[in-house]
């Protein structure tokens, strides 16, 4: 597999400073990319000159290799069933699909606030929101019929310059983008998930980062996806400069909420965490559940799925046009730090135990929402139950990270272009 | 994966679904349900489950057919919202199926003809268990990549188009996934390198006796 002629062959930058494997700049996703026929010609050229003479490097390529035979041997799978018949009564029937799912019954939020100029001036108690958010939930879903979950922000409330920013910022998406149906469908799909996990009135905790130093957001930001290694399933949403300040924050750019789904002991953990790069810099407040709740509405939200820190993305088609995009590790041959740090990744041990502390936590979530049994037990059961201290409180809590961009607008998406319609039908 | 509907006929199911003729509908839902039922299934680890993803899917293409422009084939417009609507976190909440649940219900062609050696479909089974198994416990946004790769052979660029995802993403992504089930099938890759050595020696030896 490897190109004998590239033993000799002048290109041989990387393994001319060592072996390849153990370079600082050497990106193992590589090997993958190999595989998959999808490395430029020269960089191709450099990992086969590499292979040649990295014998670890093979072995590892090899077991990449077995991996997708294993795979490729699984038989297709096919089924009798015609769903004709089913899918044409339920067109008849025009009902509703189905109800929408239910985030986590009952939970506490925690907030966490981190800025270097920021001060956030809210949420207290009885802060009061402008109608934007309700207004583009309106924008948003106007022929599900499904019950505005916002009820509790006050709808007479008169529309306002950011609520038509937000409404505006869609139907120009929808004029101009051919995926627009699945962009919306995908971006509906990630507020829905927001949405689940926020609009819970039984907010307790919130927590603000006071950074200091002007990567102080960059910083909390990267602790909170380190943490969110070990949660199936998260949120970010990024709000606009002039959003945020109708949420009471003020300062430089736009605010990251993170919301995470987290056991007590979970979200104590994180606050650790957070305490620990941040000393002396983390404190709690109330959140008022209206804010909270708004959240969703106001920003652009992208769901992630841990441990790839690179999961959490957020649509182009809406970043550029009023919220952020983290786009560090979005391209990894273009910065070869963030490759270099993307592909350290895990320890191995790590690596081995995530998977069943994530899948954990999943049946925590899962149970849960399915409304089988009592949020309670099922958390007690998951945690150890040695060290379960009788708590007074709900043993899980959902987390709302909140931290404000530094740099704001200026790191906004422009690595891709929109996705080519054809993709799928190409072959 | 090679789905073509003649663009003919593509163009006279749409204009006549459209027309809220739900029987036109229909011959569009035969046509590509076989054909989108192995990724969907691939992608939820749950035949049950893929059939349900399949009905939502093809209601929620009959509801928004107004927005299908044509600039892609009809196919690839019903796949994607297939595979958003298999990736939906709302349907995995729901289901409370566990990972032995999914190989139950397998598929039926396990029952497909085998070679006539019994330990042979013994291990085999096996190991298309030990597979499933391994597929299941990746994180459903790690699967998907796995899935539309070694199974639907997308590039990079579909699948980033496809998830709304940059490239970098999908191969840092996808090589994680592969490590993942590199670790969880660890027995089975290294009899699998273990016999291509074999097999290599073979040949090497073969080639040796002819010189």
């Amino acid at each position: 597999m490897a190109d004998p002629s590239g033993q000799t062959g002048p290109r041989f930058d990387a393994a001319a400073r060592g072996r390849a494997a153990d370079d600082a700049g050497f990106d193992e996703a590589q090997l993958s990319a190999y595989l998959d026929g999808e490395l430029d010609d020269e960089t191709r050229r450099n990992l086969e000159a590499l292979l040649a003479r990295d014998e670890s490097l093979r072995r590892r390529l090899g077991e990449l290799t077995a991996v997708s035979w294993i795979l490729a041997e699984l038989p297709t799978p096919s089924s009798d069933v015609d769903l004709t018949e089913a899918i044409r009564f339920r067109l008849r029937e025009r009902r509703r699909l189905r109800p929408r799912a239910r985030g986590l019954a009952a939970a506490a939020v925690l907030l966490v606030a981190a800025s270097a100029s920021v001060v956030w001036n809210g949420p207290r108690r009885h802060a009061r929101v402008p109608g934007p958010g309700s207004i583009a939930l309106k924008r948003a879903r106007p022929a599900s019929g499904g019950p505005l979950r916002h009820a509790r922000v006050a709808p007479e409330t008169a529309p306002t310059a950011i609520g038509s920013m937000v409404a505006s910022s869609r139907s120009a998406v929808a004029s101009r983008t051919p995926r627009l149906d699945v962009a919306v469908l995908e971006s509906e799909r990630r507020r829905d998930f927001a949405r689940g996990r926020l609009d819970d009135p039984r907010l307790h905790d919130f927590l603000i980062v006071r950074g200091v130093g002007k990567d102080s957001a960059a910083r909390v930001d990267r602790t909170v996806r380190e943490f969110a290694r070990n949660i199936p399933e998260y949120a970010r949403i990024e709000v606009d400069p002039a959003l945020a300040t109708t949420l009471g924050a003020t300062g430089r750019g736009g605010v990251s909420f993170f919301v995470l789904a987290l056991t007590d002991r979970e979200s104590a953990s994180l606050r650790a965490l957070l305490s620990d790069a941040f000393p002396g810099g983390v404190e709690r407040a109330a959140p008022d559940p209206a804010v909270v709740t708004q959240l969703a509405e106001l920003g652009e939200v992208a769901v992630g799925r841990s441990p790839a820190v690179a999961d959490l993305e957020v649509s182009p088609d809406f970043t550029s046009r009023f919220a952020f995009k983290d786009t560090s590790d979005a391209d990894s041959e273009a910065q070869p730090d963030a490759a270099a740090a993307e592909s350290d990744g895990p320890s191995p041990e790590q690596f081995n135990s995530a998977p069943d502390f994530s899948r954990r936590v999943r049946s925590i979530a899962e149970a849960v929402d399915g409304g089988r049994r009592d949020a309670s037990d099922v958390a007690k059961e998951a945690v150890a139950p040695a060290h379960s201290t009788p708590s007074p409180t709900e043993p899980r809590v959902n987390i709302v990270v909140v931290r404000v961009t530094s740099d704001g607008v200026a790191r906004s998406s422009t690595g891709r272009g929109g996705p080519t319609a054809e993709a799928a039908s190409r072959r | 994966m090679v789905v073509r509907l003649d663009s003919e006929e593509e163009r006279e199911i749409t204009a006549a679904c459209r027309a809220g003729q739900p029987d036109a509908f229909g011959a569009l839902v035969r046509r590509f349900q076989d054909r989108l039922y192995p990724t969907i299934v691939r992608l939820t680890g749950c035949p049950a489950e893929a059939l349900d993803v399949l009905q939502d899917t093809f209601l929620k293409a009959f509801e928004k057919l107004d927005a299908f422009q044509g600039e892609s084939r009809l196919y690839t417009w019903v796949y994607r919202i297939a595979v958003n609507q298999a990736l939906s976190g709302r349907r995995k909440r729901r289901s409370t199926r566990s990972a032995e649940n999914l190989d139950g219900g397998a598929d039926d062609s396990r029952l497909t003809a085998r070679e006539d050696d019994p330990s042979a479909d013994l291990v085999r089974d096996e190991r298309e268990t030990a597979v499933r198994r391994a597929l299941a416990a990746l994180a459903p946004e790690h699967r998907a990549v796995v899935v539309l790769k070694e199974y639907d052979d997308l590039s990079y660029e579909e699948i980033s188009g496809l998830l709304g995802i940059p490239i970098g993403t999908v191969r840092s992504r996808l090589h994680r996934a592969r490590l993942e089930l590199k670790e969880l099938l660890r027995d089975w890759v290294a009899d699998e390198i273990e016999e291509e050595r074999h097999a290599a020696t073979r040949a090497d030896a073969a080639r040796m006796r002819r010189l």
